[in-house]
């Protein structure tokens, strides 16, 4: 039963690949006619079947549903008022007279079980005010921040809260 | 009038993108050590992308070639975190490997 | 008008890539180096894409994706020579 379950949600994985395949190539060709769109379908085929081990199972994805879309655009939004928040914030420290900076490295717990939205925590933290993932794990990622505060904000802070809803999405 | 309101919001999304990178720069010229300059960079970088992107589909209009440039933005917005990312982490792991004396003479 | 804006604007940029690379000809280190090449290879790529639309050949987007890929691939490549020492 298990065995079955996590067939099916690469199978599910895989057309979902090619359904986005097919739609990239429609909009790289920039028009449609039937041989194109013949053409387009065999190659996304050949690259799902290239790429069959890469392709996440329900260990390492979190299942879709309407739930997790909407929990995903919560963390779209959030992402983006994090990404002009950091630019202001570099431009003051960069543009000032002195740099008012003071480096170190950190560690934070690690939310997420998941490997694909760990990934996407990681990239995430990348891109919120003054810190920078440097190396994740199953238990911990460990940051590099500008200042020790933005580490202490960073911790059970919106961005973590609104991934640990969408992680839990499918239950 | 609607082409002029529409070239005021190109000319003022150009001009913000322009300036981030420009800030970009002056962050990795200026930051004393590697991760600085990979903070300056990859924030920058990811803002002023965007804004240029953002403006060149503004001037653009809705149609085919708007979403080739929307692609081009999703793309840069993905990769451009996870290349910090990396770069970061094959310093640090090199600096783990090495005596602690020179540690920090790397700057 | 809005042609020769734009056309400021890459000026600019250009400008701003080759003090770029002037942190890739300086820099102390090898990521110092990776970092500043990443910066011009994404400054290029929206170069490439106000090229296009200037000229209105849109076929230069695609070339602007491509440019962008293989910077990426670059980069990561290179990093991981860093990390792992061989390339195998």
């Amino acid at each position: 039963m298990r065995v079955n379950k996590k067939k099916h949600t690469k199978a599910f994985s895989a057309l979902l690949l090619f359904l986005s395949l097919v739609v990239f190539w429609l909009i790289l060709s920039s028009h449609v006619a039937w041989e194109v769109v013949i053409v387009g379908m065999a190659a996304s085929c050949i690259v799902v079947l290239y790429n069959l081990n890469l392709l996440f199972d329900e260990t390492e994805r979190t299942r879709l549903s309407f739930k997790g879309a909407w929990a995903f655009c919560v963390i779209c939004y959030r992402v983006v008022i994090q990404i002009v928040k950091a630019n202001f914030q570099l431009v003051k420290i960069i543009l000032g007279k002195r740099l008012t900076i003071d480096p170190k490295f950190g560690e934070i717990p690690q939310p997420l079980t998941k490997a694909l939205n760990q990934s996407l925590y990681a990239n995430a933290i990348t891109l919120t005010p003054g810190t920078l993932s440097i190396d994740v794990d199953q238990d911990r990622i460990i940051v590099h921040a500008l200042k020790p505060e933005y580490l202490e904000e960073l911790k059970d802070g919106p961005l973590e809260q609104a991934f640990v809803a969408y992680e839990r999405s499918d239950k | 009038m609607w082409t002029i309101i529409r070239d005021i919001c190109v000319v003022v999304f150009l001009l913000g993108g322009a300036f981030f990178y420009f800030v970009g720069v002056v962050g990795l010229i200026r930051m004393p050590d590697v991760f600085s300059r990979i903070h300056a960079t990859s924030k920058c970088d990811t803002m002023g992308a965007g804004l240029i992107f953002i403006g060149m589909i503004i001037w653009q209009g809705f149609t085919m070639v708007s979403l080739n440039i929307l692609i081009v933005l999703i793309f840069v917005w993905l990769t451009n975190p996870t290349a910090a990312h990396y770069i970061a982490k094959s310093e640090y792991m090199r600096r783990q490997d090495k005596p602690k004396s020179l540690d920090e003479a790397g700057d | 008008m809005m042609d020769i804006f734009v056309i400021v604007i890459i000026i600019f940029l250009v400008m701003t890539s080759f003090v770029a690379l002037y942190r890739a000809y300086k820099g102390p280190s090898a990521a110092d180096r990776i970092v500043a090449i990443n910066v011009i290879s994404t400054k290029v790529s929206s170069i490439i894409v106000m090229i296009a639309l200037i000229s209105h050949q849109s076929g230069y987007v695609s070339v602007a994706l491509i440019y962008a890929m293989v910077g990426f691939i670059a980069t990561l490549g290179v990093a991981k020579y860093l990390l792992r020492k061989r390339l195998d």
